[in-house]
């Protein structure tokens, strides 16, 4: 058990370097610019554009967190209403469970119009899309909770507000990074639209202006730096699940 | 001394009362027996002031249950113990509510319970005795007046239920000041830790009686500790009138 936990970066390593030498292969066959070899491309990320790169994702990251950390308040807060009071949450969830269903990428014109350029479009479209994940998610873990914590709680003389920050807060973070994790992946692919607009800082911007300059190379290493990004996020809430779970 | 008197409740949301006219006194250990769904429970969170009835009174020592004046100590059937907290924290879970910090006398109890050594493991980590032994661990860290636990061992195996059922006989010897109510729906088990025995149907007292076994070391060693058992079993059969 010991072993397999000490070797567990080993299968990951082992598969991310398979896939770059598959990409290095077909690379070296196709042979064309639309291919540079994934060897080329982190040389040039390190060598030339790093400063530029890492600013961008600096700009893109600020928007991501900036978006999930509203919608998880957001989120929350339904959530406790709706545990608190059957009134509330018979008011709140029906327009939820109606909102839901909307791709919120068709609402990107109307954002655009109502907030203009600016940070707020980009961030308050990350919020759309990971505010229902997290009001759905945060309601069933807490609702989910046993009677028998509650009552323990009450006959302690405990308040709401304690029974909020003690039990069902604490008793909502799996559920909750759960969301994070199947509203991430979405968040993203919205930032990467709504940054080619109007943007001049952000990874969508800086993988955009690439590609209209044929540089595929710096193409390619600003979607490696948004993979990464991406991928360190996800492995950053399988740990605090797992540092939360005590697996 | 814990007295009900004339108490009746009936949930919001349903017509059929759950407990009907109940009226006893007890103080030391009381053993509540009956089967499932007869109102024991409810009967536990009126005691524990955390339901109010809708006719009668339930008085500690005279006076209304209210959690937040007195300290009750509470262990519900699955224990409630906190996942994400460590042996320790979940013991001192009433301190945090009631903004009390007192890390000495959690260390105290858990010394006294024999699970002092468990302090930084989490209830997933220890098997299903320890955590009976911490549920008990986190109601006596408070001092409480009133000790209520409904079936606290009925997720136990036989052999760690008669452990868990000897140790708490121990503890509650030496917490006379202590009014305990224990709820069960096991013969066996009321008539090893009760003093007194209450014997529930329907949302009515059937029978109360003193426990002949009290002040024996091993009541099941006896040979009444099978008579009284049979008579509990007969009582709870019956379809006598209730008192």
């Amino acid at each position: 058990m010991m072993k397999n936990k000490k070797y567990s970066w080993l299968s990951p390593t082992l598969a991310i370097i398979f896939g770059f030498l598959l990409w290095e292969l077909i690379a070296f066959l196709v042979k064309k610019p639309i291919i540079p070899s994934p060897s080329l491309v982190i040389y040039s990320l390190c060598t030339k554009y790093a400063a530029k790169v890492g600013l961008c994702l600096l700009a893109s990251l600020g928007r991501v967190f900036a978006g999930v950390a509203l919608a998880a308040l957001g989120g929350i807060i339904c959530a406790m209403a709706a545990v608190f009071s059957d009134k509330m949450e018979k008011t709140i969830y029906p327009i939820i469970y109606l909102l839901h269903p909307i791709p919120k990428i068709a609402l990107l014109p109307v954002v655009l119009l109502l907030f203009g350029l600016g940070e707020s479009p980009k961030i308050f479209l990350i919020f759309l899309i990971c505010f229902f994940q997290f009001a759905l998610s945060a309601r069933d873990a807490m609702k989910a909770v046993p009677e028998s914590n509650r009552v323990v709680f009450k006959s302690f003389g405990s308040s709401n507000l304690q029974e909020m920050w003690h039990l069902f807060l604490p008793a909502s973070i799996p559920a909750l990074l759960g969301g994070l994790r199947l509203s991430l992946g979405t968040a993203f692919s919205i930032l990467f639209f709504t940054e080619t607009f109007g943007t001049q800082i952000g990874m969508g911007a800086f993988i955009l202006d690439a590609w209209m300059r044929v540089s595929y190379v710096e193409m390619y290493g600003g979607i490696i730096v948004l993979a990464v990004a991406g991928g360190s996020i996800f492995g950053f809430t399988d740990i605090i699940q797992k540092h939360y779970t005590h697996e | 001394m814990l007295s009900l008197t004339n108490v009746s409740f009936t949930y919001p949301n349903s017509s059929l009362p759950v407990l009907q006219n109940i009226s006893f006194e007890v103080s030391g250990v009381c053993a509540v027996l009956g089967p499932s769904g007869c109102g024991k429970s409810t009967m536990i969170k009126l005691c524990a002031g955390i339901l109010t009835p809708d006719a009668g009174n339930v008085l500690l020592y005279g006076k209304p249950i209210n959690p937040k004046e007195i300290n009750v100590g509470l262990i519900p059937q699955d224990g409630g113990l906190l996942p994400w907290l460590t042996v320790e924290e979940n013991t001192a879970l009433g301190q945090k509510i009631k903004h009390q910090n007192n890390k000495a006398k959690v260390s105290q109890v858990l010394e006294r319970l024999g699970i002092l050594a468990l302090k930084d493991c989490y209830p997933g980590q220890i098997s299903g005795g320890q955590k009976q032994r911490v549920t008990v661990a986190r109601a006596l860290c408070m001092d409480p007046s009133l000790l209520l636990m409904d079936e606290p061992f009925s997720a136990l195996d036989a052999n760690t239920r008669e452990e868990a059922q000897d140790f708490l006989r121990e503890i509650t010897k030496h917490n006379y000041n202590i009014t305990t109510l224990i709820v069960t729906h096991s013969v066996e088990e009321a008539a090893v830790l009760g003093t007194n025995i209450l014997v529930m149907k329907k949302g009515r007292i059937i029978k109360i009686l003193k426990n002949p076994l009290k002040g024996y070391n091993e009541p099941r060693r006896q040979n009444c500790f099978y008579e009284l058992c049979d008579s509990l079993r007969c009582t709870m059969k019956d379809k006598q009138d209730v008192i």
